[in-house]
């Protein structure tokens, strides 16, 4: 494993309703972000009760996952970007750390 | 300054906040019902409506007097009213001693005007002393320490400085403001229309706007030091940030000052905010704009006038200065604020000009000590006229004069207060009236089982158009009808033959995955003509085996060259187009997925034609001067499938760096490289539907409506579009659940799929046995003229053809009845004797007519949603006012397929539902007002006069008749027929329907077909009520279906 030379970042986990989809992708291509991926559909629990996530013929209302990897230093600012959002809609954001063997896919 | 990374994304988090409450605006080629007040969705109807007034004071109820009118008319319930006047008194013990009953019902039904008017220095003393007859008291009511604090109170942090400046000093800042702003987004946003096109757009809006504001003489001229304020910061979140702590704004109030910013233009606003976000829109992709450049302008400009008034004439150019102007000159400041908001007394008006304008303080005060007395008398005094009037209607002219002071103040507090929330009293009582008038009439025993299967099968959309042809077709033949939303649950992204664009074919809240092309079936001709002089771009595309399939159009759109045939050959682009816009050429969809071997030679062939253009481009060498396999050789080593020189490079004699250059612009600037390729091989992919995703729709539309056996010969799918002329709302009446645009190509995309022997098949495993001799046929039904027109019938087996002629008569006959039903709705004062052929013929008239500014009456008067078996409101006349969905609950045990029609077409129309709500209460503010003076700008809107913001809702002609509501502006009534937990496990499964409910954006009714029994959602709870017979409709219900004379 050593020889694999990884590198530390940073994953967020965004948790939001899909309604909200281009506004967390647009913040975090502005904050340099450089890729993500989203996962549709989510089942789960949480404050507002259970979530079904089958499919149906409203995207907006179904919780979508955007997962990022990220250098440290972006964690901060966009977290602070997110507060307003936050402030007001439900979701929640999961920040773990993570390890890379290609840093060049996620920073620079 | 640069701004901090977090701080930028901050403000840009902001104003996405802040701009929630505006509705978004759809460009009106395909308009959007939406309901105005959407972003408020999560508060109960009443509080929503009330923060609507705070924010677009718009007004959420008629007037009383409208009101009045409609009740005199039956159509509203005058025992509704009493009842809630009732409840309404259980909690105003004041009222109720002073006879509360008849003293609130004459206020309601006999006074025009609020009793309760506004009184800003006088109190219940002066009320009750002109109530009794007492002689004024000319004491000044409140020191100018009160003044003072009353005055900061209207001017909040979060309120724009230029607000106060203009009610302080009449200086109109606000509204050049918005004639500035306006000018930039028509230049801006302009889709076409102007001949001068804005210089650098394509560099976004703030930036092509700064790059214009700098150099603009005329803006210098005015004294505004634009270039001052942009120097601060190269980005609009820097800019904002500047000029939101110049003005001295605290940052925990800058979200509402944004959210009172934008609302300002919530039309332009609106549209902003949707073409920030909307998917492949070209406009959007070409020259983007967002709102944090909307308003970083807004505030460079507010800044900037601001600035300049301050400097010439002394205002406050900052919060600070603002406190301190109150602070020191409060009596100056006060008389100011009358003068200027319109609130002063006529008879002191001249006076007050005078003294504010000269501002000498000792003149001032002397004016305020004579004002305030005499402002005191008249408030009491008009006060307590209301009163006496409303006393006197009532029959006891004394009521009020025998109160003494503390009970007059509790007493007017009361009335305020019920004043304040009557909007919903006489809503309710409007909706009680529907509601047992639709319910009245439904029948809840089902029919005896068929025997033999009906002639023909239609599924209409639920649009309520559909329920009286499906009525009259159901009258006359052996016809059984479905309702099913307009996309048939198909989710289509459409490039349409002759079209720069993908229009989304479903309702807005989802995005479409397929893609499907329409293509002309005799397309040779046409395509030759545009190939043969646009030689050297599209002369191997002939070659190509799919080359029939594709438009030139198709191509750019699909693989990013914007717009080929307008660039490449705009004469014979533009006679191709006329050709096919002047006779629409037959044509077919292409709904299957392409096989990887089709996809890779369209790509192939696609290089071949842009080397072609290269070689021309670089070396100005001909076509018939290379060979094919030159081509290919230089394809293979763009796409580093070839070492060595190339023939070309041979024969043309360049250079081996010479060479390798070409080849490299081959893959940067012609994008013929491999990552580019595999790009187009997966736009290609999204062209189609597998076999799997085309059994799956066919298969969740029939369940969906029920339809799962006894399949007729004809199982006719029927999509529907309106048609008018010189009418930009024309789209408003096309397919809500189409995305406001025609529903025929679903409809032919699903009868595709179900024609289709391997998804019968795979149908049939899944017990959904559909018979060979059952053909999938689509329609178009234009509701404007009520014709239905078959279509693809070259598909239609020959077994078939001896039917149609049986099924043509029928829907003409259809058609007729309709129109002779719909005529009197249209023109009152027919003779409701006149036969339907003629009737049908001037129905027919409103389709070509120019000068018809209401064609047909589209979704007026849309009030109630039917889930349910046709059975309940089969051979009912619903006055084409209920949307209609199929569905069988004994089909969905799980009730998911519920799930679905409630969070996709009852979402979308309650939208409809909600949008005809406002525009109707509301004309002017939440409507477009009327269509006379209306102007299309930047082809994408419409505002009034020559500058205004882009008007959002529905213009006056669609909502209101004679200037009153023709639309009974009510919630819509949803009705499911289902075992009651079935129906309501569905509602609590889908938050945001649950919340509708909850909140009152939807009234909803659960019909117990198991039980017999009715459950209606009232108050926050479920409860059961009696089913309402058809005989109290017939007998004690006014006709809620009667036109307005």
């Amino acid at each position: 494993m050593n020889n694999l030379n990884l590198k530390p970042l940073k994953k967020l986990e965004i948790i939001l309703e899909g309604e909200h989809q281009a506004f967390a992708t647009d913040l975090l291509d502005r904050a340099g972000v450089k890729g993500y991926t989203i996962i549709g559909n989510l089942s789960g629990k949480g404050s507002q009760g259970f979530h079904e996530g089958h499919l149906m013929f409203n995207e907006d209302e179904v919780l979508i996952m955007i997962i990022a990897a990220v250098p440290e230093e972006l964690v901060e600012p966009i977290l602070e970007g997110f507060t307003p959002f936050f402030n007001k809609h439900s979701g929640v954001v999961f920040i773990s750390d993570i390890q890379v063997s290609r840093l060049v896919k996620f920073k620079g | 300054m640069t701004l901090p990374l977090g701080r930028g994304l901050k403000i840009r988090s902001m104003v996405h906040m802040a701009a929630e409450p505006i509705p978004n605006f759809w460009p009106m080629r395909t308009f959007i019902h939406h309901n105005p007040l959407h972003g408020l969705e999560d508060l109960p109807f009443p509080d929503a409506v009330e923060q609507g007034e705070a924010l677009f004071h718009g007004r959420g109820f008629l007037p009383r007097a409208d009101y009045q009118r409609l009740l005199a008319e039956g159509r509203l319930d005058r025992d509704t009213i009493e009842e809630r006047v009732a409840e309404a008194l259980a909690e105003r013990p004041a009222l109720q001693e002073i006879g509360g009953q008849d003293l609130l019902c004459t206020l309601l039904t006999e006074r025009r005007e609020p009793v309760v008017t506004k009184r800003t220095v006088a109190d219940v003393h002066d009320v009750a002393g002109a109530l009794q007859g007492r002689p004024p008291s000319d004491q000044a009511p409140m020191d100018v320490e009160t003044l003072a604090d009353r005055l900061r109170g209207c001017f909040p942090a979060e309120r724009p400085l230029y607000e106060a400046l203009d009610l302080l000093f009449d200086t109109r800042i606000g509204e050049t403001l918005d004639e500035l702003l306006i000018k930039t987004c028509l230049d801006f946003f302009d889709e076409g229309q102007s001949a001068w096109k804005m210089p650098g757009r394509e560099q976004g809006l703030f930036t092509a706007w700064s790059a214009l504001a700098r150099r603009n003489l005329r803006l210098f001229l005015r004294g505004l030091h634009i270039k001052r304020i942009l120097v601060q910061s190269e980005t609009p979140e820097g800019i904002i940030a500047y000029i939101l702590d110049e003005l001295g704004i605290p940052e925990d109030v800058w979200q509402d000052l944004i959210v009172r910013e934008l609302t300002h233009m919530h039309g332009w606003a609106g549209f902003i905010r949707w073409r920030s976000t909307a998917s492949r829109y070209y406009w959007s992709e070409e020259y983007p704009a967002d709102l944090v450049d909307f308003l970083a302008i807004r505030l460079v400009l507010a800044l900037a006038l601001i600035r300049e008034h301050a400097r010439r004439q002394k205002m406050p150019g900052n919060r600070a200065e603002l406190e301190a102007l109150i602070t020191e000159r409060p009596a100056e400041c006060y008389l100011r604020h009358e003068l200027f908001t319109g609130g002063v007394l006529p008879t002191h008006a001249e006076a007050v000009e005078d003294v504010v304008a000269r501002g000498r303080p000792a003149e001032v005060a002397a004016v305020l000590a004579r004002y305030l007395p005499a402002k005191r008398r008249a408030e009491g005094e008009r006060q307590a006229l209301a009163l006496d009037d409303l006393a006197q209607l009532a029959g006891a002219p004394s009521t009020f004069r025998e109160l003494d002071e503390e009970r007059l103040a509790t007493v007017l507090d009361e009335l305020a207060a019920f004043e304040k929330r009557e909007g919903m009293l006489w809503l309710e009582a409007m909706e009680a009236t529907y509601r047992r008038s639709m319910l009245g009439k439904l029948r809840l025993t089902p029919p005896e089982p068929r025997e033999k299967r009906p002639f023909a099968q239609m599924l209409f959309c639920i649009d309520v158009r559909s329920e009286r042809i499906r009525r009259q077709l159901e009258t006359i033949g052996d016809y059984q009808t479905y309702g099913i939303a307009g996309f048939f649950g198909v989710p289509v992204s459409l490039i349409a033959l002759g079209k720069g664009s993908e229009d989304h074919l479903c309702p807005v809240v989802v995005t479409p995955k397929n893609l499907v092309l329409e293509v002309a079936t005799g397309a040779e001709k046409i395509d030759t003509d545009l190939y043969s002089s646009a030689e050297h771009l599209l002369h191997d595309l002939k070659h190509s085996v799919l080359s029939p399939y594709f438009t030139v159009e198709a191509i750019g759109l699909l693989f990013g060259f914007d717009m080929i045939g307008k660039t490449v050959a705009p004469s014979a682009y533009n006679r191709w187009r006329h050709k096919i816009e002047s006779g629409k050429p037959s044509t077919r969809l292409m709904v299957d997925k392409l096989t990887r071997e089709q996809a890779d030679s369209v790509v192939r062939a696609l290089q071949r034609v842009i080397i072609v253009r290269a070689i021309h481009q670089e070396f100005g060498i001909e076509r018939e001067s290379i060979t094919d396999a030159m081509i290919r050789e230089l394809r293979e080593a763009a796409m580093e499938n070839h070492v060595g020189q190339t023939a070309f490079a041979r024969d043309f004699a360049l250079s081996e760096s010479a060479e390798s250059k070409f080849i490299r612009t081959l893959q940067d600037d012609y994008r013929i490289n491999r990552s580019y390729a595999q790009m187009q091989l997966e736009r290609l992919g999204r062209i189609g539907f597998s076999l799997d995703e085309q059994t799956y729709f066919v298969a969740q539309a029939l369940r969906s409506i029920g339809l799962t056996e006894q399949f007729s010969r004809f199982v006719i799918l029927t999509g529907h579009g309106s048609q008018s002329d010189n009418n930009p709302y024309e789209s408003a009446l096309d397919c809500g659940a189409c995305g406001g645009s025609h529903g025929l190509v679903s409809a032919r995309v699903l009868a595709h799929m179900g024609n289709k022997p391997e998804v019968r098949r795979r149908l049939r495993e899944q017990g959904i046995d559909i018979p060979d001799d059952a053909w999938f046929l689509p329609a178009f039904h234009n509701t404007t003229s009520d014709e239905i027109r078959l279509h693809d019938l070259d598909l239609l087996p020959a077994s078939h053809l001896v039917y149609l002629e049986r099924l043509r008569n029928g829907l003409r006959a259809a058609m007729r009845r309709t129109a002779a039903e719909r005529l009197q709705t249209l023109e009152p004062e027919t003779d409701p004797t006149l036969d339907a052929v003629k009737a049908a013929r001037r129905i027919q008239r409103n389709t070509v007519d120019w000068t018809q500014v209401r064609p047909e009456w589209g979704l007026a008067r849309n009030a109630g949603f039917i889930i349910g078996r046709r059975h309940l409101t089969e051979a009912t006349d619903l006055a084409g006012r209920t949307f209609l969905q199929s569905y069988d609950y004994r089909v969905d045990p799980k009730g998911r397929l519920l799930e679905s029609i409630l969070t996709g077409p009852l979402v979308v129309g309650q939208w409809i539902n909600m949008e005809h709500y406002f525009s109707a209460v509301d004309n002017e503010h939440y409507g477009s007002g009327s269509k006379a003076y209306h102007n299309v700008a930047c082809r994408l809107g419409v505002i009034t006069g020559n500058l205004s913001d882009l008007r959002t809702g529905l213009p006056s002609q669609t909502v209101l008749f004679d200037g009153l509501p023709y639309h009974d502006p009510i919630r819509l009534l949803t009705v499911i027929e289902a075992p009651f937990e079935h129906a309501r496990t569905a509602i609590d499964g889908v938050s945001k329907v649950k919340s509708l409910v909850a909140n009152g954006w939807v009234l909803c009714v659960i019909l117990d077909p198991e039980t017999g029994r009715l459950h209606r959602f009232v108050d926050g709870e479920w409860r059961e009520e009696a089913l309402p017979s058809a005989d109290i409709e017939a007998t004690d219900q006014p006709d809620a279906e009667e036109i307005p004379a």
